[in-house]
């Protein structure tokens, strides 16, 4: 294995690593925006990920690996400022929009995200994800969560039970 | 709902099966009272995760900084009164917070999500979370006699301290009082992470702290109005440990319950609200270019027009302050019949609610669990 870089970056060339998603894709990315997932930031330190070996993640498709990349790639340069105390409000909306932006999809895609930051320990697109789940069901009657969240419908045991909890918090439901 | 994949391809199990995605995502939902309640209707699992004792304890702590206002508090023979004033779903029943008091207590305020009440005959202060229905009971502080005049606050520090799964609520408790013939005012300021209370501090002051009026918290300063012979407001920095008393805006001789409130200005300052009949002012504490602080007239307001209100119709009096909300700079205006929640510096308000009682109405903010496993968690601490 070659030996890792000096890592400051001053020679023009930052640091890239190689990911491979479990479908063999391979994405070759730097350093610096790998590192948001913490799983990963301990291989790249131990200089894992260079040259022609890669990091094999099996849990994580390439569809679901390119939009996790995309983000960290997004992010890396505030993460590298640690949390970016003088960024710009320029800056910080740019992100917030990017943000927005990003969670703007299908729900097989949210959900597949979702595995991987947690899988990944990418906390900031954790947080992303799990923000955007709870916005789709804030505000919403029980039945109308379970129906946006795919679940099946209750059984009749299931039923009777929310009934009965129901008028526990009769005043809920006004 | 459950639709079919392709034979061969893997289902991916839902993230939602997870326990910590699905409280992370739980832990998110807006602090409101039905959020968790709706929650825990969905299924089994879900009342599991949202009952857990410390799930509630975090979702508490990460929304505390912005918690809704539940509604407020007034007395009653019977101990304290809650009105609701949010609208429905998280429009909470009258009877969700209760509590049964010593006779003579008296409430001081709220602040933070808790309430503070005086017994003044059995020398003691009386804190009580409504949510999670911690009581404790802090006696006074020792050797303290209190003049006349007296009053207290309560609130949590700034930070929080997470005991983990100690079932405690930190906040601290300042308690000033009229001393020596009345011609000071001494402050005490108990800690409920220590037990204790710390040294006293008293500077000249003339004038008593009138019993009736809660205390205001502006930065890291709280503020008391004083009055009876003389007037002024008492100000004690809780993190500098100093007492000074300051006037009144000029032209302001006197005040008036419900005239007259401490509030901060748009800026955080130290401000304050003056009715007269349907004019508020808005008065600031500004700093000089020689560097001394002065009251300055901001904003006057036609009420009458704000709130629209037709004065050849209206019967009664014209609108008085019943209290502040510190968490949303909401006034409690009463007039007539009905009262009015506003926002001074937005000049906006909701729909008014019928008027039923004329008195203080301690606005009360909380992050609002209860009847999520943590109504058995009722008990009294540092019985004194």
């Amino acid at each position: 294995m070659a030996a890792p870089e000096s890592g400051d970056g001053n020679n023009g060339a930052a640091r890239m690593v190689t990911l491979i998603s479990s479908d063999n894709t391979r994405f070759e990315v730097e350093a610096a925006a790998a590192s948001l997932s913490q799983t990963l930031q301990l291989t790249i330190l131990d200089g894992g990920g260079g040259g022609g070996d890669g990091i094999p993640l099996p849990n994580v498709d390439s569809a679901t690996l390119s939009k996790v990349l995309e983000y960290c790639i997004k992010h890396a340069p505030a993460a590298a400022n640690g949390g970016a105390p003088n960024a710009t409000a320029v800056d910080r909306a740019e992100l917030e929009r990017f943000d927005n932006e990003f969670v703007n999809i299908d729900q097989s895609v949210l959900y597949s995200l979702i595995m991987a930051a947690h899988n990944l320990e990418i906390e900031g697109l954790q947080s992303l994800v799990a923000k955007k789940v709870a916005d789709m069901i804030k505000g919403k009657s029980p039945m109308e969560i379970r129906r946006t969240l795919g679940f099946p419908d209750p059984t009749p045991e299931e039923q009777a039970e929310m009934n009965a909890h129901m008028l526990e918090y009769g005043w809920a439901y006004e | 709902m459950s639709h079919r994949r392709r034979p061969g391809s893997p289902v991916p199990a839902s993230p939602l099966e997870n326990d910590d995605i699905l409280s992370e995502i739980l832990l998110l939902l807006p602090p409101a009272p039905s959020s968790l309640s709706r929650a825990s209707l969905v299924c089994k699992r879900w009342r599991r995760l949202v009952s857990d004792r410390v799930f509630l304890r975090r979702f508490r702590a990460h929304h505390r900084r912005n918690a809704p206002l539940l509604g407020f508090f007034t007395r009653t023979s019977r101990g304290p009164s809650f009105t609701p004033t949010l609208d429905a779903p998280n429009r909470l029943p009258r009877w969700r917070f209760s509590l049964k008091l010593d006779e003579g207590c008296k409430i001081f305020g709220c602040r933070h999500g808790l309430v503070l009440f005086l017994n003044r005959l059995r020398r003691y202060l009386l804190v009580w979370d409504p949510v999670t229905g911690d009581v404790s009971r802090v006696a006074f502080p020792p050797g303290f006699t209190g003049g006349e005049g007296m009053h207290g606050a309560v609130l949590r520090a700034a930070s929080y301290v997470h005991n983990g799964d100690h079932h405690s609520i930190p906040f601290l408790v300042a308690l000033v009082a009229n001393d020596e013939g009345d011609a000071q005012v001494v402050a005490h300021l108990y800690s409920s992470v220590t037990g204790l209370w710390g040294d006293a501090i008293s500077t000249a002051c003339p004038s008593m702290l009138p019993m009736y009026i809660p205390s205001a918290l502006i930065g890291g300063s709280l503020y008391w109005m004083l009055g009876v012979s003389s007037f002024g407001i008492l100000e004690f920095d809780i993190d500098r440990q100093r007492l000074a008393v300051i006037d009144l805006p000029p032209n302001i001789l006197t005040y008036n319950w419900g005239r007259h409130c401490i509030m901060p200005t748009e800026g955080g300052s130290l401000g304050f609200l003056s009715l007269s009949d349907y004019i508020a002012e808005l008065w600031m504490m500004k700093k000089g270019s020689d560097g001394v602080a002065r009251w300055v007239l901001g904003r006057t307001i036609e009420l009458d027009q704000l709130l629209s209100l037709d004065l050849d119709t209206v019967k009664g009096f014209p609108p008085l302050i019943f209290g502040f909300a510190e968490e949303d700079n909401v006034s409690f205006l009463g007039t007539s019949d009905v009262v009015y929640m506003v926002q001074l510096e937005s000049m906006q308000f909701k729909k008014p609610f019928k008027l039923s009682i004329l008195d203080n109405y301690h606005s009360f903010a909380s992050v609002y669990t209860a009847g999520l496993g943590i109504d058995d968690g009722s008990q009294l601490l540092g019985n004194a």
